[in-house]
């Protein structure tokens, strides 16, 4: 695998400023976060279409851009495929032209053989003279993925690859991408700002918001561990919640939330340790609260830990799963709204436990399951 | 048809044309320049385009005097180095007609660039073509349909050029008389038949023009 | 269209009609070489007839009976060759009794002032540093019907064709030479001795190579201020008229001029 990144950037364009630093060794890195958070200017400046005001980037060794050298290599030298949003395909150049624009320089046979490779590879074998208004949308994002191959880049850069499609589509083609990337080889930077494609797709994911990198991690890190609340916000976590401290160890946080005193583990990744009284912010994962079942025996507090009691005030079938939303038996007003949780039960254990119709219930969640946001 | 009616045709054709060549010549690139570049002075160059179809032609015409005219800026040194001035040639024919048309040429070309999907000039710079190459390869064709509705009505208002032609060019039948001066000519003297058959040809002329325009502009995307 | 519009339109179109009727009002038609001479006159003429305004019309004589043709509202016509006005009394529309010929004017050729071409003779004109002379268009200016008569009669007419640059009245022609655009320009004595900074008399064509230039006077056929026209004409070949007009260059009608 190639394409070790370094990125530094200071951008400045009217009224944005993105001010990151980040870095990736080779595979796919996405950059994810909300719309206007300064990904897609990110893309740009990699690519050499924007000039920084201040940084550095460096791919797989070569310097694109120093400010402090003044070193900027223009965007025809850096040989970066580009993937646009909206695809950017030439509208008046056939498939087979598209794919091969940028193979100007070399002999025509040659052009043609990676043309015709390129074309199958991604299985657009015979629709070489057609032209991109004749395609379907997942075709053309196809033929805008393989004229950024084509010319056997050293970074690929992918701007929302997947949000021009319908969702069934989407879901098929972002395998199909998963599956060509580590095929093929290349370092990738992708862009989204929808989490599951970009936990799919990603070795490393960059959290934007508004234009600063919040948090900077392997994937399975930043679905455990978000790194703040508002990572948490922009990741669409539910159940992120604030209570108060009673004690911390390097282990264990002891925190109190609704009238109940909960356990935690600590962050794994640093050792936070905020003083009692502290406020402390944390999250609970839905599908990792556990129902109680009223025919068991009574529930035991060593057995299960972080015990509640509440009433299902509202509940919605998202056809696999239910989502529950449970206000808790004690008084005062309710963290979320008018409810307390929210707990995602698979379809077959809300018909079984009767759900529908019983709407109290104890539960328990372990104390791994609850997760801490360092301030 | 007389000879003075031929030559008057002949001649409004032959400056139509070359009018309209040179403001593709001179038009097309600046089009692009105001569309895609920021550069200080743009908007005074954007003026200075517009100008003239803002202005009457007789005050067109009258800059283009003090400009090329024996004793003008430009006109002076050419004048003492050659000998030669371009006024009451069919030259300022030309020179008065493509300044009158160059407006049309490059607000259209200029929206018909602007039209091109940005993006797309990006892509082509990913792929390795220089912004020259780039605009050649990408925006060019793209605005084509644009560019040549531009051109077309560049032609008619060229064909139609009276004013400015008039204080430049004179009305000198045979030489610079095209067929709007010779039809002031016409009714002037009172040649009724000469004057409706000139502007039947003009009329339709421009006819074909207007037509030729609306179905090239229904073709831009 | 907003009230406000309407009542500015009104009051545009109610103004122009007002203005008529409270003053009497002539309008005179005048070969635009006698510009000056009539516009002083008209001084005189009005200072002693409070409440009379006139409107000159000035152009080329050719383009001012176009005008009164096609029933442009004139009262009195000036023009600057019998040409003209014959057009017109053939077709009956000036009244032939008030019908006179009141000056005369010779032509000349000029040059720019600063011009360092000698052109003492006619003959001059076919140097070859002489590029470009102006006339008027001989096809409705008097002043170029002039110059091409005096040309064809000295045999240079041909030969001087490609250097020709046609005018569309005598003092654009004199215009085209103050500016140094022309080598040249046939125009009157008298428009010369207007621009004597900027141009300078080359020479003067014999006289007997073109018809003499005679400016008759007469009024249009159902002038509303006939009256008025009438008492116009009279003051141009009146003694103060006449002196006036000898002051700004005129001649005193040849003998038997109508």
């Amino acid at each position: 695998m190639t394409g070790r990144l370094e990125v530094a950037l200071a951008v400045q364009v009217p009224g944005f400023e993105l001010d990151v630093a980040w870095s990736a060794g080779g595979g796919v890195a996405v950059l994810f976060g909300p719309s206007g958070a300064g990904k897609t200017l990110t893309l740009q400046c990699l690519a050499g279409l924007v000039r920084p005001r201040a940084g550095r980037i460096v791919v797989d060794g070569r310097v694109f851009f120093d400010s402090q050298t003044g070193v900027n290599v223009a965007a025809q030298a850096r040989r970066i495929g580009y993937v646009f949003q909206g695809y950017a395909l030439f509208p008046h150049l056939t498939v087979a032209d598209n794919v091969g624009f940028g193979l100007r320089g070399r002999p025509r046979a040659e052009r043609a053989r990676r043309v015709a490779a390129t074309l199958d590879k991604l299985g657009l074998g015979d629709l070489g003279r057609r032209y991109p208004r004749d395609l379907s949308g997942g075709q053309r994002q196809r033929v805008a993925l393989g004229r950024a191959l084509a010319i056997e880049p050293a970074l690929l850069l992918l701007d929302e690859p997947l949000s021009a499609l319908d969702a069934p589509l989407r879901r098929a083609l972002r395998d199909e991408l998963r599956a060509l990337l580590s095929e093929v080889g290349t370092a990738a930077v992708v862009v989204t700002h929808d989490f599951t494609e970009a936990y799919r797709l990603a070795d490393r994911i960059v959290v934007y918001d508004a234009g600063r990198v919040v948090q900077a991690a392997p994937r399975a890190e930043l679905l455990w561990q978000p790194a703040s609340e508002s990572v948490a916000r922009i990741m669409g976590i539910p159940n992120v919640l604030r209570g108060t401290v009673v004690k911390a160890t390097p282990d264990r946080i002891q925190l109190r939330w609704r009238g109940q005193v909960l356990e935690a583990v600590n962050s794994p990744s640093r050792s936070y340790l905020p003083p009692p009284e502290a406020p402390i912010a944390f999250f609970i994962r839905p599908e990792y609260v556990r129902l109680i079942r009223k025919d068991r025996v009574v529930a035991d507090v060593q057995h299960h830990m972080n015990l509640m009691r509440g009433q299902v005030v509202a509940d919605e079938d998202f056809g696999t799963t239910y989502t529950l939303r449970i206000r808790l038996d004690d008084p005062g007003p309710p963290a979320q709204g008018d409810w307390d949780i929210e707990v995602e039960v698979p379809h077959l254990v809300y018909e079984i436990l009767e759900i529908e119709r019983d709407r109290h219930w104890e539960f328990s969640i372990h104390r791994g399951s609850i997760h801490v946001l360092p301030a | 048809m007389s000879s003075e009616t031929t030559s008057a045709l002949v001649l409004s054709m032959q400056v139509a044309v070359l009018a309209t060549l040179l403001n593709a010549i001179v038009g097309v690139p600046l089009a692009y320049v105001l569309a895609r570049r920021r550069f200080r002075g743009r908007s005074l160059v954007d003026l200075l385009t517009t100008l003239p179809l803002v202005l009457p032609p007789t005050v067109t015409g009258y800059y283009l005097i003090v400009l090329l005219g024996r004793r003008g800026w430009l006109g002076a040194p050419i004048y003492q180095v050659t000998g030669w001035s371009v006024a009451f040639t069919w030259y300022a024919a030309v020179v008065a007609a493509t300044i009158m048309a160059l407006p049309l040429l490059v607000r259209t070309a200029k929206a018909a660039f602007e039209s091109v999907d940005r993006d797309l000039e990006r892509a082509a710079y990913t792929l390795g073509r220089s912004e020259l190459r780039t605009a050649v390869e990408v925006t060019l064709p793209l605005a084509r349909n644009g560019i040549l509705a531009g051109l077309v009505l560049a032609f008619a208002r060229a064909l139609g050029e009276f004013g400015a032609t008039l204080m430049l060019a004179g009305n000198i039948p045979g030489k610079t008389a095209t067929v709007p001066l010779a039809i002031y000519t016409a009714v002037q003297t009172g040649e009724d038949a000469r004057a409706l058959m000139l502007v039947g040809l003009l009329t339709a002329l421009s006819c074909v023009v207007i037509v030729t325009a609306n179905r090239l502009g229904a073709r831009a995307t | 269209m907003s009230v406000v519009g309407a009542a500015v339109l009104l009051a545009l179109l109610g103004l122009a009609p007002a203005a008529a009727a409270s003053a009497q009002e002539a309008t005179l038609s005048v070969a635009i070489s006698m510009k000056d001479a009539v516009e002083e006159l008209g001084r005189v003429f009005v200072a002693s007839r409070p409440g009379v305004v006139l409107r000159y019309n000035f152009g080329s004589s050719g383009e001012l009976q176009k005008q009164i043709e096609a029933g442009a509202p004139i009262d009195l016509f000036v023009s600057a060759a019998q040409r003209q006005m014959d057009e017109l009394e053939k077709k009956g529309l000036i009244v032939p009794s008030t019908r006179r010929v009141f000056a005369r004017n010779v032509l000349t050729v000029v040059k720019p002032i600063d011009s360092k071409t000698d052109i003492a003779t006619p003959a001059g004109l076919l140097d070859a540093r002489v590029t470009k002379i102006v006339i008027g268009s001989p096809r409705t200016v008097p002043v170029g019907q002039y110059a091409e008569e005096s040309l064809r009669t000295l045999g240079l007419w041909e030969r001087l064709q490609p250097k020709l640059v046609y005018a569309e009245n005598v003092r654009q022609a004199l215009d085209y030479v103050a500016r140094g655009e022309v080598d040249a320009g046939f125009v009157y004595t008298t428009d010369a001795a207007t621009r004597r900074r900027q141009v300078t008399e080359a020479f003067r064509p014999a006289e007997d190579t073109y018809r003499p230039v005679l400016y008759p006077v007469a009024v249009v056929t159902g002038a509303r201020q006939a009256a008025l026209a009438r008492a116009f004409a009279d003051l141009l070949t009146s003694r103060d008229g006449q002196t006036v007009l000898g002051r700004l260059g005129f001649l005193p009608p040849a003998s038997g001029g109508r």
